[in-house]
């Protein structure tokens, strides 16, 4: 087992060094809008480390999109180019590690509940193992893409994936600095404080206790992002980064094209309903976060793939990096597989739009025989995709849940499953 | 189906909570909505554009101050007094010209005629000459009586605001009324154009297309040498001598109206778009008035000028190939030819076609003195400088005109061109502030920003500005002619930030956004999810309703039966989960 996993790991290394190594490789993803947001961009961040390590205050160019710590982060060594690589490769293979852990962890949890019986009064098949998980986040060509194109989302996902995993393990500081981590990059995983606190308040019966986890948690949560500002403060010297990294995420000001639903739409807009807009939209991806913490509040890893998921569709600077993230952490809860019912038509979602993406970017911009439209079109199928997808494992859980609650009757009579209700009606 | 009680409970606990959730986050967004979309509309000064529309704070009014120099070189007639007679001249040359003039325009040019104590001695012209007046609306003329040997009353204007007038008798009389007459023939015109102007009676005359380009501070004058082919032999032009020997000096003058910058070019194998008729008898090629407007070949001939943003005004020389030579500019065959061979375009410039022998590659400075000279008088019109000495009308005895040799204009025209360019900048000024007015009124949609309100103050100012210059210039003798410029300064100030406030982007945008707009842009976004939040919410008032209406009869019926509260109360709880469930 250890030879395999060892053997799993060094593969994705491997495979990720190489493709580091083909000459160009790195600037052509880097340069995909799929792949690189304004916000994520390496070239970008690149001008920034070279602006800062000149003495010029980086966010004044409005180019420089990244949070001063990452900037930080690759001062001292993006001179080496082979640091660099390592940084990304080892980056990705830890979120690989730490998805194999969630699973573990989760496999851990479930065993002490009582295992649903399906139909037939069979017991559940176990889900899939931690290795699988692993494999199937660090072999995904999103994650790939993603990891060789440079993109700076890794970091976020990566301090997402901690958070998970230490509310998993039940450690409340190092959960809430990771959070506070994710959302100190990219702002959004603040949503995941919620099923965070759930992850670390499950299990605790007492009413009190769980109360009084919670408000350390946002006393933990609060203290870790003011550090980190403070930190970024006294690095860049100024509080100018606010406006330049949060101000462009939620003001959405530029607008480069990318995979999601905001760039289009800004564009066509009339500017007086500019700002409402933008409030409109940013509140719908903030929405989901309360409701759906309070219903699945029983399972707060789904809550936190969910939540993922919304980000990745719903944010205004998407790219397929986001999707190696609750790509990643949809394998854990692969218990809810069997209740899909979209599952090949999300595929083909995907694999459609990832192949005409690239295709109708280049008939835009550089043959000029198609427009804005083709391209947005795919990005519009991308996102239903992800919508199908949401609301499939959604429905799924829900299923399942359901199943859990009311088991077939032990004998006697076809078990009709959910029909029974409709039955009964 | 059994579920167990507590948790369908907890299912509509959660159920609610979810609702309530989405429900603040959407009611916390109503205030953002609100602020997002507030149509910001500064405030507008529409009450003081409504009183300068009727000039009802200012009018303004350019008066002018008439200095009456009378020759001592013959004593009056019949004089005691001189200064009684003095006073008496002066109030009846006020009175002549009240009454000679039609027109009530004269508030708008009021006259102040000054005797002037000091008596001019000489009857040559020389001294007249040898006193300029440097002051714009102040003019002096110097009265003596006819030297010539006809005896008859003439006038002469010279080019520094003086005139002499040389009058037959030398009689009050005949010395008031030739004044009169003089003054009524010079101003009249131009005082009932202002009248029209102000009170924009003027349509008729803006319908007529309008030779002169609309005022701007500055102009770029570009001219060009538009060569057929090389069988003309054309090369060169000497055109920056030209430029400095014929147009600089009236450049120099107008800079007090605008500013000229000038580039010239020589462009060569210019081609006509159609073939010029041959007049075989006469050996000439010609170009017939209605084929004139296709002259230009704009498809070909670059003529837009890269440099400056400032409005163009084009000068033309255009040399004829030699097959098509010599070309010239008449109604049909056998037809006179035009005599200067050129023609303006209004509001664009002037076009000369010259015919030259072949052999001289270079046009010199005199070859293009006459094409200079037609240019001159081309872009006198352009500018709107009248020509007084054609507009005057005829009366009792000549008026002469003596043109400034270097400009070929005299400092009257100057004074009527400053006058008439400073009331169309007013009148422009307010016709646009009104216009923006009645927009914004008319549009409640549109966004009125901060920088609109701050234009449309500043114009208002420059306007009152501009009219009390014009005002001011008038009352003291002292005045120099700065006041004037001032105004036109001011007026020029006005029209800029009045037409910077219409043409602004911001509000253009906006200039056409109905109510049915915002629906479209609301509609699709809210129904999809108004719909369903709204029935949920409605689901969960109406179920909360009935449950309570429920405990209420279960708790009146059960305390007659005298039951302990607190059971009651629990019992009613799991009476109610089991309602909702069967639901």
């Amino acid at each position: 087992m250890l030879q395999k996993t060892s053997a799993v790991f060094a593969a994705a290394f491997a495979l990720r060094l190489a493709l580091f190594e083909i000459p160009g490789l790195t600037t052509l993803l880097g340069g995909r809008v799929e792949i690189s947001t304004p916000i994520t961009s390496f070239k970008r961040l690149s001008e920034g480390v070279f602006l800062f390590s000149h003495g010029v205050p980086p966010y004044d160019g409005g180019v420089v999109h990244q949070a001063p710590l990452l900037l930080g982060l690759f001062y001292p060594i993006i001179s080496s180019a082979l640091l660099v690589k390592l940084l990304y490769i080892l980056g990705d293979i830890f979120i690989g590690y730490m998805l194999q852990e969630i699973t573990a962890l989760k496999d851990k949890d479930s065993s002490q509940e009582k295992k649903i019986r399906q139909y037939g009064n069979k017991p559940e098949a176990p889900g899939m193992d931690g290795l699988t998980v692993a494999m199937l986040y660090l072999f995904n060509p999103f994650t790939i893409v993603s990891c060789v194109g440079m993109s700076t989302i890794l970091f976020s996902n990566l301090a997402t994936v901690a958070g998970i995993w230490m509310g998993m393990k039940g450690v409340r500081s190092l959960a809430m600095f990771s959070i506070a981590a994710a959302s100190y990059l990219s702002l959004y995983p603040s949503m995941l404080v919620f099923p965070v606190v759930l992850l670390l308040t499950r299990g605790v019966v007492d009413e009190s206790l769980v109360k009084k986890v919670r408000i350390q948690c946002a006393g933990l949560y609060l203290a870790s992002l003011a550090s980190l500002f403070l930190l970024s403060f006294v690095l860049v010297g100024s509080l100018d980064f606010f406006r330049s990294v949060y101000g462009t995420i939620l003001g959405v000001s530029d607008l480069t094209p990318n995979l999601g639903l905001f760039w289009y739409f800004f564009i066509e807009m009339f500017d007086q309903f500019r700002p409402f807009f933008i409030v409109v939209f940013q509140i719908h991806v903030f929405i989901f976060a309360l409701p759906i913490s309070i219903k699945l509040r029983k399972s707060p890893l789904f809550a936190c793939f969910l939540l993922s998921a919304v980000m990745g569709t719903f944010k205004g600077y998407p790219s397929v990096g986001d999707a190696a993230l609750y790509l990643g952490l949809l394998p854990v809860c692969s218990e809810i597989f069997k209740y899909m019912r979209y599952s090949f038509l999300i595929v083909n979602l995907y694999m459609y739009s990832s192949i005409l993406a690239p295709i109708f970017w280049y008939l835009w911009v550089y043959l000029g025989s198609g427009n804005a439209n083709f391209f947005y079109a795919i990005g519009l199928v991308y996102s239903i995709g992800e919508v199908i997808l949401l609301i499939d494992t959604t429905f799924a859980h829900a299923r399942r849940e359901f199943e859990a609650q009311s088991p077939p009757e032990p004998s006697g009579g076809p078990d009709l499953g959910w029909d029974r209700v409709v039955a009964q009606k | 189906m059994t579920l167990p009680k507590d948790r369908t409970a907890a299912q509509d606990r959660t159920r609610r909570m979810v609702l309530l959730s989405i429900w603040i986050a959407i009611l916390l967004g109503f205030p953002l909505w609100w602020k997002t979309t507030r149509v910001y509309r500064a405030e507008l000064p529409f009450d003081e554009v409504e009183q300068w529309s009727q000039w009802s704070s200012c009018r303004p009014a350019f008066p002018l101050k008439i200095n009456v120099h009378l020759s001592d070189a013959v004593s009056l007639p019949g004089s005691v007094n001189p200064q009684q007679q003095h006073e008496a001249i002066v109030s009846e040359i006020i009175n002549k010209v009240q009454s000679s003039s039609p027109s009530s325009g004269s508030q708008n040019l009021p006259l102040e005629v000054v005797l002037v104590d000091q008596a001019w001695r000489g009857t040559k012209e020389q001294d007249i000459l040898d006193r300029p007046s440097a002051v714009p609306g102040t003019y002096d003329f110097y009265i003596s009586p006819t030297s010539s040997t006809s005896k008859k009353t003439s006038v002469s204007i010279k080019s520094q605001r003086q005139g002499w007038i040389q009058v037959a008798d030398w009689t009050q009389d005949q010395i008031s009324s030739a004044v009169a007459e003089t003054l009524e023939r010079v101003f009249g015109s131009e005082r009932t154009k202002i009248q029209k102007l102000l009170d924009r009676q003027d349509e008729e005359e803006a319908a007529k297309v309008k030779t002169a380009v609309k005022y701007a501070s500055g102009y770029q004058l570009t001219f060009s040498l538009f060569s057929g082919d090389t069988s003309n032999g054309v090369r060169e032009w000497k055109m920056q001598e030209a430029i400095n020997t014929y147009m600089a000096p009236f450049l120099r003058t107008m800079s007090v109206v605008s500013k000229f910058t000038v580039e010239s070019q020589v462009q060569h194998y210019a081609s006509l778009t159609f073939q010029p008729d041959l007049d075989a008898t006469a050996k000439e090629y010609y170009l017939t008035p209605d084929k004139l407007p296709n002259f230009i070949n704009t498809a070909e001939w670059s003529l837009a000028s890269t440099v400056s943003s400032l409005p163009s005004l084009n000068f033309l020389v255009y040399v004829p190939p030699a097959d098509q030579s010599p070309l010239v500019i008449k109604s049909g065959p056998g037809a006179p030819p035009s005599k200067t061979n050129s023609f303006l375009i209004p509001r664009w410039g002037g076009i000369t076609v010259l015919n030259r022998p072949a052999n001289d590659p270079i046009l010199t400075v005199s070859e293009l003195e006459p094409v200079m000279k037609i240019f001159l008088s081309q872009l006198r019109d352009l500018l709107g400088l009248s020509d007084l000495s054609t507009s005057v009308p005829a009366g009792s005895f000549p008026i002469t005109f003596q043109k400034n040799e270097a400009t070929s204009m005299t400092t009257w025209e100057l004074d009527q061109l400053l006058r008439k360019r400073i009331s169309e900048n007013l009148v422009d000024s307010i016709k646009t502030l009104g216009s923006l007015a009645r927009l914004v009124a008319d549009t409640p949609n549109m966004v009125v920003l901060d920088p609109i309100q701050e234009d449309v103050t500043q114009a208002l100012l420059d306007v009152k500005a501009a009219c009390e210059k014009v005002q001011g210039s008038s009352s003291s003798s002292l005045s120099t002619g700065s006041a004037v410029e001032e105004a036109l300064q001011h007026s020029r100030d006005a029209l800029e930030k009045a037409e910077s406030a219409f043409f602004d982007p911001t509000m253009v945008s906006m200039l056409y956004f109905p109510d049915e707009h915002k629906y479209a842009i609301y509609m699709p976004l809210f129904v999809p999810i108004s719909v369903p939040l709204l029935l949920s919410l409605l689901k969960e008032l109406k179920k909360w309703a009935a449950a309570k209406k429920e405990a209420k009869a279960k708790a009146s019926a059960k305390k007659t039966a005298g039951q302990d509260a607190d059971a009651e109360h629990v019992h009613d709880r799991k009476e109610e989960a089991e309602d909702r469930k069967t639901k």
